[in-house]
């Protein structure tokens, strides 16, 4: 009996990692990541989707994803939908603003948005998160405003007030009104 | 002669704001809160946060009130790190009972160095106060400390120091005072006393504890007036010296008026 040499096996498990790779591409080559209105859909009843995921692009560049358990499409001009317990991935050349919200109404062929109940932004990478109340603002500017209690974390500062508007995803962001900022300073800044 | 005292003062003033404005915590780490009434504005781009309206900023018992104050930072593996602080408009330092106040104030946490500049700025604490028209620099990392613009110091005793500049150097060790100039219209006066004296310049040296004033020295006690180059008080011993400039064919002058004995019942 001929037993297969390592030489074999190596180039079969290499042969298996390509292919697992190319087929795993193709299959997520998805067409809708740059469709206005194209979503998955895990599950349907009567009046909403269950488990739902949306890709859409801009001009710009920046890639949205939104997860959300349950969709509701209202028939209108504006393509108005209607997400509970949603998660809204930006990608701003490779930097990450995560949007989760209770519940959430995107109109404008998803442009606008209405974010409430509990909303939280974060971003990892710089370590910063955002909460309150509700979110309106428009994906395509990446501009928001919020009128609610407003705390904000960034390292090593929290932000707290009320009323918020944010520009560009957080480049640039105003508390209005009374507002503090709490920094907590490492030994560098000890003077 | 008030010299002395002045030296005192200048020593616990500039020695007292070293420690008012830039003094270490204990602690390694300490925090630092801005409140404002108008709003937050934080420029993540440019790194700096920017509060507007009756702006309160503690830190360390050290508090500040303005108008405006800008912190500008950098980012250190996610944190950010201070940089500079400024404050514009109704500038308010306090700490414990000393006070500093001006229209803009900047300090570089990098540098160390404090800066109250504008029209009109002051500072007070129990040893006196002092005034002046240009800028108050507080350098704790090279330990030397400047007032500029028509300089005038108030002194517990009521005794008025007037100069252009008055610049000190401290120790670095135990932060004591080194050496102190006075430069441009140094005046000494108590009017309590009756005593003035003029100079162009005035130096404090502790090596020696000599005072040295020189150029158009003139010491007015009372009725009496002494002009001369220069003048030495030697804080040992509380000998003063008045001397010409015999290259220069300038000689000692003084001026003696008797002073009338006051009459019982005057």
């Amino acid at each position: 009996m001929k037993i297969i040499s390592g030489k074999t096996v190596f180039a079969s498990l290499v042969f298996l990692l390509i292919m697992s790779f190319v087929v795993n591409n193709f299959l997520n080559n998805d067409d809708s990541f740059r469709g206005k209105d194209k979503y998955k859909r895990s599950s349907e009843n009567q009046d909403k989707i269950i488990g739902v995921e949306i890709r859409q692009q801009n001009k710009q560049g920046d890639k949205f994803l939104i997860i959300a358990d349950t969709l509701e499409e209202i028939e209108s001009k504006e393509k108005k939908i209607i997400l509970e317990n949603s998660l809204t991935t930006i990608d701003q050349k490779g930097v990450l603003t995560k949007i989760s919200a209770g519940n959430a109404i995107i109109t404008n062929n998803y442009n606008d948005f209405i974010f409430s109940n509990k909303v939280k932004i974060t971003k990892k990478t710089r370590k910063f998160t955002l909460t309150t109340q509700t979110l309106t603002g428009t994906f395509k500017k990446g501009n928001y405003h919020t009128n609610d209690n407003v705390d904000i974390v960034s390292g090593n500062t929290v932000i707290e007030g009320k009323g918020l508007q944010i520009k560009k995803n957080g480049e640039y962001i105003k508390i209005k009104g009374k507002a503090k900022l709490r920094m907590l300073l490492l030994q560098k800044n000890a003077y | 002669m008030p010299t002395k005292k002045i030296i005192i003062f200048v020593f616990i003033f500039f020695a007292s704001f070293s420690k008012f404005v830039l003094a270490k915590t204990n602690n390694n780490n300490s925090e630092l809160t801005v409140e404002a009434d108008e709003s937050l504005e934080w420029f993540e781009k440019e790194k700096y946060y920017l509060a507007k309206g009756n702006v309160i900023l503690k830190k360390d018992g050290v508090t500040l009130k303005a108008n405006t104050v800008k912190a500008d930072y950098v980012l250190q593996n996610g944190e950010n790190i201070l940089k500079k602080i400024i404050a514009k408009e109704k500038v308010i330092l306090t700490k414990e009972n000393t006070i500093a106040t001006g229209q803009y104030m900047t300090y570089d946490l990098e540098d160390k160095i404090a800066r109250i500049s504008g029209p009109f700025q002051t500072f007070s604490s129990p040893s006196g106060y002092v005034e002046s028209k240009k800028n108050i620099i507080f350098d704790d990392g090279n330990y030397k400390a400047e007032a500029e613009g028509n300089v005038k110091i108030i002194l517990s005793n009521k005794t008025i120091i007037y100069a252009d500049n008055v610049k000190a150097d401290f120790e670095p060790t135990n932060k004591s005072l080194k050496k102190a100039i006075a430069k441009g219209n140094v005046v000494i006066e108590n009017k309590a006393k009756s005593r003035k004296s003029r100079a162009d310049l005035g130096v404090y040296n502790s090596n020696d504890e000599i005072i040295q004033l020189t150029g158009n020295v003139v010491i007015i006690n009372q009725k009496s007036k002494l002009s001369g180059s220069k003048g030495i008080t030697n804080l040992k011993t509380g000998v003063s010296n008045i001397i010409g400039d015999p290259k220069n064919k300038k000689r000692v002058q003084g001026t003696f008026s008797p002073i009338k004995k006051q009459k019982k019942g005057d």
